[in-house]
């Protein structure tokens, strides 16, 4: 048993070193600053889980109020036209992209374009 | 292992160095792009601070390499934070509109311990709970130290928590903040929390406050539901979960905010588990059949001013069978003479609360609460030939005023309880546990701050029971902070406690002793004092925290079964001499490498108490334990692996029968390992999980002690030190259909 025990430690581990050096390999990065159309927190809360998710994008801070994107990539998986149809896709304009109607339309209503910035 | 683990920490430094270095960031007005000199940059842990230029830059030494949040700040602007690894070049700042905007997320917040305030409390998040399968609350606490769950029987598989070395009758249970299973409900009541149902949970070591009443000596357990106001929460959130041992559940949370003021939730749990297997051949299940259906539905009310109100109500029905295996020709040699011994146990609870809360905008101290709960909860328990029907009825309310004296440095909570039990219970259908207990309570509670140096709780509350008479429990609290960072806590305290001779002690059903009561029950009075150091550092340019805590409980009445005096009985009476239980734990929590999360943690109890004349160690108390946990996160944390080693002491057995197969049983059971690994991968709309827990495959072979002969004296199946199910692996799905 305590053999087994020691094998498969030794495996997790070994499966935590390769993932750990091809996250630290992959580091062609570029920081993308995309104007957008957000009202409020729940616009930033919104745009930031989308791009988690979405593949190359490493980090992204929406400033609401200044209605702007930051987003870090990885040069070598994704583009800035492939992050600002994400964007898009969410409700949201992407620089001269405009906004995906059907989504937009889902949006809170105070979340949507012919609101004013709100901060609650 | 220490090997191949140093090995891989060794290398991993070396991958990292070599992406460090310095970053130059500019800050500008969030409205005219114009850079803003003079932004202060603080960066939390380690008190470094900067402030930008004429032209807005600032550069962040490469040590400071994240996470671990920097505030950003300028008089006229609101507060940002960067709270990731990744740092924008620049970043905007926005000029003041509203106040209420600083949101401060640090990435290692799966767990925390307040630096603040002088209550010793483990607050859990639903990130830690999501490190392993947690079903239910039972097994919500395999990366947690301080709590150790333990099995009880082996042929029911109840459990329960253990606390500074004290078993779980001992923790007080609440379920936000209103008191929840107690007597015969809280042989079982782990079980019936489904995990997907928490937000989080609290643990609170020792004293805590004198509000919740009288009770509390090892401590509390505060269980948060998710709330269906929670706007972050999905409309529907659909789980299903299945286990190798042919375990399955499901839960269902629909949440839904039906107009600004009034929202609601509804939980269904149900879970199955049809396990007939006997791996260690001594005739009994392993494990019980067992099914549940859990259910519960919550209001909430908040009419956007003063009034705040909460409702719900909760219904659970659980079944477990067990016992030897019928028609089993390989063991038709083990049955009993008669008949099969068969197990099993009948749960079936109501329970329904309000909570109305009063607030007075212009006064952001006062408030004032009602809490009313009532609750209803049958038990049937069938052991062999020996059975136990119970029903508990429940009833609770609760007045809290809170305000402050002159200014928020003083402030108080005050008021009244009063508490409500009927208890009937039949041992082979004679009644001879019941009881009516009406407890009337008063309590006052003064909080003093002294700028962020001090604070002192101290708190006193009188109860009159109608059977027991007056009981006081005084608690003080005291918090001195050396630094933001270090804080010291000190707490004193008396708590009493009713013990409930059968339910406190149900397992000693599965045995043949015979149950002697020398005295009937006497309050339990224990005074608790605890002391503990917390800090947080940050070394390398990574977070970490070192908690260490030392406790002492001393009863100065116990309630107690005996185990020891005879083979063949179980004697209660009240304590004659001392009993007492010292705990000392360290936890040491660090960001290893980038999105590495290490944490060790190390306990010893040290638990003794005077059976018929001499002191000796409490029985089913582990001596000492200790867990490693790793956690790493990719793709933006959405990529999870999480690895934790546990290892539990030797406990002292109760068995003292000299069996003409097994001989007699070693008085303390051996020291274990057990090791468990998960991985989570979430998407947009769904996670799936899988693990396996027990690596090692470890089973304590002899749970059942005279499986031959389970209606002779001899018999007992409550002798439990180790698991006992083997390895099981597990898969889920987790489903969020979110509203955008």
């Amino acid at each position: 048993m305590n053999n087994l025990n020691h094998k498969k430690i030794k495996v997790v581990l070994m499966l935590l070193f390769i993932l750990s050096i091809l996250s630290i390999a992959a580091s062609a990065q570029d920081t993308l600053k995309i104007k957008t159309s957000t009202k409020c927190h729940d616009c930033k809360d919104r745009i930031e889980e989308y791009l988690s998710f979405e593949k190359g994008v490493k980090y992204s801070n929406v400033d609401y109020a200044a209605q702007t994107v930051y987003v870090v990539i990885d040069t070598t998986k994704t583009n800035a036209e492939k992050i600002r149809q994400a964007i898009v896709k969410t409700g949201y304009d992407a620089d001269t992209l405009l906004a995906d109607q059907k989504a937009h339309n889902k949006l809170p209503k105070c979340c949507q374009k012919d609101h004013g910035t709100h901060h609650d | 292992m220490c090997r191949y683990l140093y090995c891989y920490i060794v290398s991993m430094l070396l991958f990292n160095a070599a992406t460090l270095h310095a970053i130059n960031i500019k800050i500008v007005d969030a409205r005219t792009g114009d850079p803003l000199p003079g932004v202060l940059l603080l960066y939390t842990l380690s008190g470094w601070a900067s402030t930008t230029d004429t032209a807005g830059i600032v550069t962040i030494p490469d040590t400071l390499i994240l996470p671990s949040p920097i505030i950003i700040s300028l008089s006229g602007y609101n507060t940002d934070t960067l709270s990731s690894q990744y740092i924008p070049p620049i970043i905007s700042l926005k000029e003041v509109i509203s106040l209420s905007e600083v949101n401060i997320v640090e990435r290692n917040g799966t767990t925390s311990i307040s630096t603040i305030d002088p209550i010793n409390i483990l607050k859990i998040g639903e990130g830690e709970l999501r490190k392993a399968a947690c079903c239910n609350l039972s097994e919500s606490f395999e990366t947690s130290p301080a709590v150790t769950v333990a099995y009880r029987d082996a042929v029911t598989g109840a459990k329960e928590i253990q606390l500074l070395g004290l078993s779980g009758v001992y923790v007080q249970q609440l379920h936000e903040m209103i008191p929840a299973y107690r007597g015969i409900a809280a042989n079982y009541g782990l079980v019936f929390v489904p995990g997907p149902w928490m937000e989080g949970i609290q643990v609170t070591k020792g004293n805590g406050s004198v509000v919740n009443g009288f009770e509390g000596t090892a401590g509390a357990l505060n269980i948060e539901f998710k709330k269906p106001i929670e706007k972050k929460l999905p409309e529907l959130f659909v789980n299903l979960y299945a286990e190798q041992n042919n375990r399955s559940e499901f839960n269902v949370i629909y949440r839904k905010e039906l107009n600004d003021k009034w929202s609601t939730s509804l939980f269904t749990h149900g879970n199955r588990m049809k396990n007939q297997i006997d791996f260690n051949n001594d005739s009994f299940y392993d494990m019980p059949h067992t099914r549940q259906i859990n259910l519960y539905n919550r209001w909430s009310y908040f009419n956007g001013n003063n009034l705040e109100a909460q409702y719900g109500i909760k219904y659970v029905y659980d079944i477990k069978e067990a016992g030897q295996l019928a028609n089993d020709p390989d063991h038709n040699g083990h049955h009993g003479p008669n008949h099969l011994f068969t197990t099993q146990v009948i749960n079936n609870r109501v329970e329904g609360y309000a909570k109305v809360g009063i607030l007075f905008p212009h006064h952001p101290i006062k408030s004032i609460g009602n809490i009313i709960s009532l609750s209803n909860h049958e038990l049937k328990a069938t052991f062999g030939l020996k059975s136990y029907d119970a029903i508990q009825k429940n009833g609770y309310y609760q007045f809290i005023y809170q305000g402050m004296i002159g200014n928020t440095n003083h402030t108080f909570k005050t008021g009244y309880n009063l508490q409500y039990e009927t208890l009937e219970g039949k041992i082979n259908e004679i009644t001879n546990d019941e009881h009516t207990w009406l407890t009337n309570g008063v309590f006052y509670e003064y909080t003093y701050t002294y700028l962020s140096k001090w604070m002192l709780i101290a708190g006193l509350r009188a109860d009159y029971h109608n059977q027991y008479g007056f009981l006081y429990s005084p608690k003080v609290h005291l918090r001195y902070s050396i630094t933001d960072d270090v804080s010291l806590k000190w707490s004193g305290g008396i708590s009493n406690r009713l013990p409930y001779m059968v339910a406190d002690n149900l397992p000693m059903l599965a045995t043949g002793r015979v149950i002697v009561r020398n005295e009937m029950p006497a309050e339990e009075i224990a005074f608790n004092t605890g002391l503990s150091i917390t800090t947080r550092f940050k070394w390398n340019g990574r977070s970490g925290s070192f908690v260490a805590d030392a406790y002492h409980t001393s009863f100065m009445n116990q309630y107690l079964a005996d185990y020891f005096s005879s083979p063949t009985e179980v004697r209660f009476y009240n304590l004659n001499g001392k009993s007492f239980a010292n705990s000392l734990q360290f936890t040491f929590d660090y960001e290893l490498l980038a999105n590495l999360d290490f944490r060790l943690a190390y306990k010893t109890d040290d638990v003794r108490a005077t059976y018929n004349g001499k002191i000796i160690r409490k029985p089913f108390i582990a001596n000492e334990k200790a867990l490693v946990n790793l956690a790493y996160g990719m793709f933006n944390d959405h990529f999870k692996i999480d690895f934790t080693v546990t290892m539990e002491g030797n406990k002292r057995m109760t068995n003292t029968t000299i069996d003409p197969v097994f001989g007699q049983l070693p008085a303390t059971s051996p020291y274990f390992y057990l090791a468990s690994t998960q991985v989570t991968r979430e998407f947009r709309k769904f996670d799936i999980y899988a693990g396996c827990v027990n690596i090692g495959n470890l089973r304590q072979r002899n749970a059942v002690i005279s499986y031959n002969n389970p209606f002779g004296s001899t018999f007992d199946a409550m002798n439990i030190w180790g698991p006992l199910e083997g390895r099981r692996l597990y898969i889920g799905i987790k489903y969020n259909i979110k509203k955008i």
